[in-house]
């Protein structure tokens, strides 16, 4: 049917083009003669040009007196072949703008001699200030720039790669960020060549100068959809930001508060010993005034008092050395879940017989995570026992302990709750003092100065809620980021070779 | 002036060493006292018999020495009774400020330029804190006391003054006589 056929088909289509496509055409054409003169020009020349009748081409494009230097015309006028170049043309006084140009022969079938050129120009300003800004972006822009082909070779970097990691056009990626003789283990830009998605990692690399610098690199591949029928990424764009300065001040903010720490501790050791020496005080004058009176039972309780402040004394020498020695980390990929399930199986008998009821809600298929089993499970007792105790101390009848794990905003979340006797205000602030307790000679005051160094050297904190007579609410919250690495402490390894290390530390 | 005899102190501790310790140099200087362990054992013999004078610990298990003190506070009767804390935390920056701000409430009825007392105290230290609050004239030293009423007591003080030389010669004497 005449409707289905293509319009270029139908006759009357192909006289109107035929008579008058050259001025229809909504790009500029021109027709050169040997002597680069312009014996013929389209509508949109003429209105983007005015007059052109009889000049030379490079007179009313380029402003100049001779032909260029470069001229594609006449390349064509000698071989007859059609060339491509962009070009700047003058559309105006004093202004410039940026065209494709295409010339070819119009040299009559079957001639070997090219009489006259068509010169045809379309404006491209548009995209090429485009591209401008896209290069000032890729050169400029804060971070290291790259682009990798399939063979992980450096085709383009940007300004900042090169003035950081040096030359690295030509070079293989990992050679130029790390100065590594292989790709790096968890590369971001292999797995977007395999899945075509968006990959990101964090990695630390070696600078031109020799200096560590920390990077979370994003991986994308360098292609708009169904540019690719195959499927297949040729290249990826790396772009890569630093965060060294921010790593460093983490590491800071972490040695900061480990050294907070150990001012805490030593000012709860100091309360430690005014206590112990107001018991020697007692001691002392109770037994000096015995003496003074001559009465031996007076004495004797003085010297008991002693005796007691003495044991206390050593006591408390024995669990500062202890911790404060402490045990190094032992990380290794655990299921966070697997110390909980242990503490409710150790404590469940234990805490039915104090009349609590000890119950896990724990969230089912929390990926591993690394971690100091044996340090959770440290603090995870300290937390339950308290809790247990609290209730104890509670006049309730129907006290319960909870513990929950979970994991949320990329944390894993240990929780312990009870609703036993509560905390006021003075007892919270004071209880992560080395040696508080509030459970007179029951309490050594160290169990949860140990659950919060065990909670800091995962990275992590602690949280207490507590309201007294409603119950208290733990939260260790560990931030998966910021957990440590594995440490390689198998069973050979003694305790004496495992001290003074600084495992635990995040990177 | 009042006689310490006259004046009764309750001492609030959870540990029973100071307890024992604080009570008996009070009662060597003459004064009645009381005891409480806990905050609300103290509040009971308070409730039961006012006391003229609490020395409160502040960190004890359950309610802290501040809260007992708020909770005395609220009883126009109560408020009147001077308290001295005696806590080894007064340098802790909340502890201080729970005891200044306690201070400031009870400014009135406090006579003595000392609110608190760090641990640890010596018994003298702390009984003449008690008897300048109170208002109390101690009398003369328990030293005195006991050298005079116990032969045995002042050979002792004696012995422990003596120079090394009197010593020798004492043991000697007494050697020969028995």
């Amino acid at each position: 049917m005449d409707a289905e056929r293509p319009e270029a088909e139908r006759p009357e289509v192909r006289k109107l083009l035929s008579d008058h496509l050259f001025d229809l055409a909504p790009i500029m054409m021109a027709v050169l003669d040997p002597e680069f003169r312009i014996v013929d020009a389209n509508a949109a020349f003429g209105t983007m040009l005015g007059p052109w009748d009889g000049r030379h081409c490079y007179e009313l494009l380029k402003g100049l007196s001779a032909p260029c230097d470069r001229c594609q015309a006449a390349w064509t006028f000698a071989d007859g072949k059609p060339r491509v170049c962009d070009d700047r043309l003058i559309v105006g006084k004093g202004i410039t703008s940026h065209f494709v140009v295409r010339v070819a022969s119009l040299a009559a079938e079957g001639t070997a001699a090219t009489p006259f050129i068509l010169w045809v120009a379309s404006n491209v300003n548009e995209a090429s200030s485009l591209q401008r800004e896209n290069d000032i972006l890729f050169e400029r822009v804060p971070c290291y720039v790259t682009v990798l082909d399939r063979d992980l070779e450096v085709v383009r970097a940007n300004r900042r790669m090169r003035d950081t990691f040096g030359k690295a056009w030509g070079k293989r990626c990992w050679e130029v960020y790390k100065r590594a003789d292989r790709p790096c283990p968890s590369c971001p830009a292999l797995m977007v060549f395999a899945d075509g998605k968006e990959h990101s990692a964090e990695q630390t690399g070696v600078t031109a100068t020799g200096e560590e610098a920390h990077y979370v690199v994003t991986a994308s591949p360098l292609t708009r959809e169904g540019e690719t029928p195959d499927g297949k990424v040729k290249f990826v764009i790396e772009i890569a930001t630093d965060v060294t300065h921010l790593r460093t001040l983490e590491r800071e903010k972490l040695e900061a508060e480990r050294m907070a720490a150990v001012g805490q501790t030593v000012a709860g050791l100091a309360h430690g010993i005014k206590n112990i020496l107001m018991g020697v005080e007692g001691g002392i004058y109770v037994m000096e005034s015995g003496m003074r009176r001559s009465q031996m039972d007076r004495v004797d309780r003085g010297v008991q008092m002693l005796k007691r402040n003495v044991e206390k004394i050593s006591s408390l020498v024995k669990n500062l050395l202890s911790f404060s020695k402490g045990r190094q980390l032992c990380v290794a990929m655990v299921d966070p879940n697997a110390p909980a399930r242990e503490i409710l199986e150790l404590y469940g008998a234990m805490a039915k017989t104090a009349g609590v009821d000890l119950e896990g809600v724990l969230q089912e298929s929390l990926a591993p995570a690394p971690l100091d089993a044996e340090g959770i499970h440290t603090c995870l007792t300290n937390l339950v026992s308290n809790a247990i105790d609290a209730c104890q101390a509670s006049e309730k009848k129907d006290c319960r302990v909870v513990l929950q794990t979970s994991e949320s905003d990329g944390a894993l979340v240990y929780e312990v709750s009870d609703n036993g006797c509560g905390m006021d205000y003075e007892v919270k602030t004071k209880i992560f003092t080395t040696f508080f307790t509030t459970k007179g000679a029951g309490g050594t005051g160290l169990g949860l100065l140990t659950t919060r160094k065990i909670v800091q050297e995962h990275g992590g904190k602690i949280l207490l809620e507590s309201d007294q007579g409603k119950g208290t609410k733990f939260r260790i919250v560990l931030p998966r980021e910021r957990l440590p690495v594995v440490t390689a402490c198998g069973a050979g390894v003694d305790e004496g070779q495992k001290e003074g290390g600084s495992h635990g530390e995040t990177q | 002036m009042a006689r310490p005899s006259e004046k009764r102190v309750l001492v609030v501790d959870d540990e029973e060493d100071v307890i024992t310790f604080l009570t008996m140099a009070l009662e060597d200087a003459g004064f009645e006292t009381d005891s409480a362990q806990s905050a609300d054992e103290a509040l009971e013999k308070v409730r039961a018999c006012p006391p003229d004078f609490i020395s409160l610990d502040m960190i004890m298990p359950g309610k802290s020495g501040i809260v007992l003190f708020h909770e005395l506070h609220k009883n126009p009767a109560w408020s009147k009774i001077p308290v001295l804390f005696v806590t080894g935390h007064a340098k802790d920056e909340r502890v201080k400020r729970d005891m200044d701000a306690a201070a400031a409430l009870a400014d009135s009825t406090l006579s003595g330029p000392a609110t608190y007392l760090e641990k640890p105290v010596t018994a003298e230290k702390f009984v003449q804190a008690v008897a300048a609050a109170l208002g109390v004239e101690l009398a003369e030293s328990e030293e005195s006391q006991a050298s005079e009423g116990d032969v045995r007591g002042e050979l002792e003080h004696l012995i422990r003054t003596a120079d090394p030389e009197a010593l020798k010669e004492a043991l000697r004497l007494l050697k020969s006589k028995s």
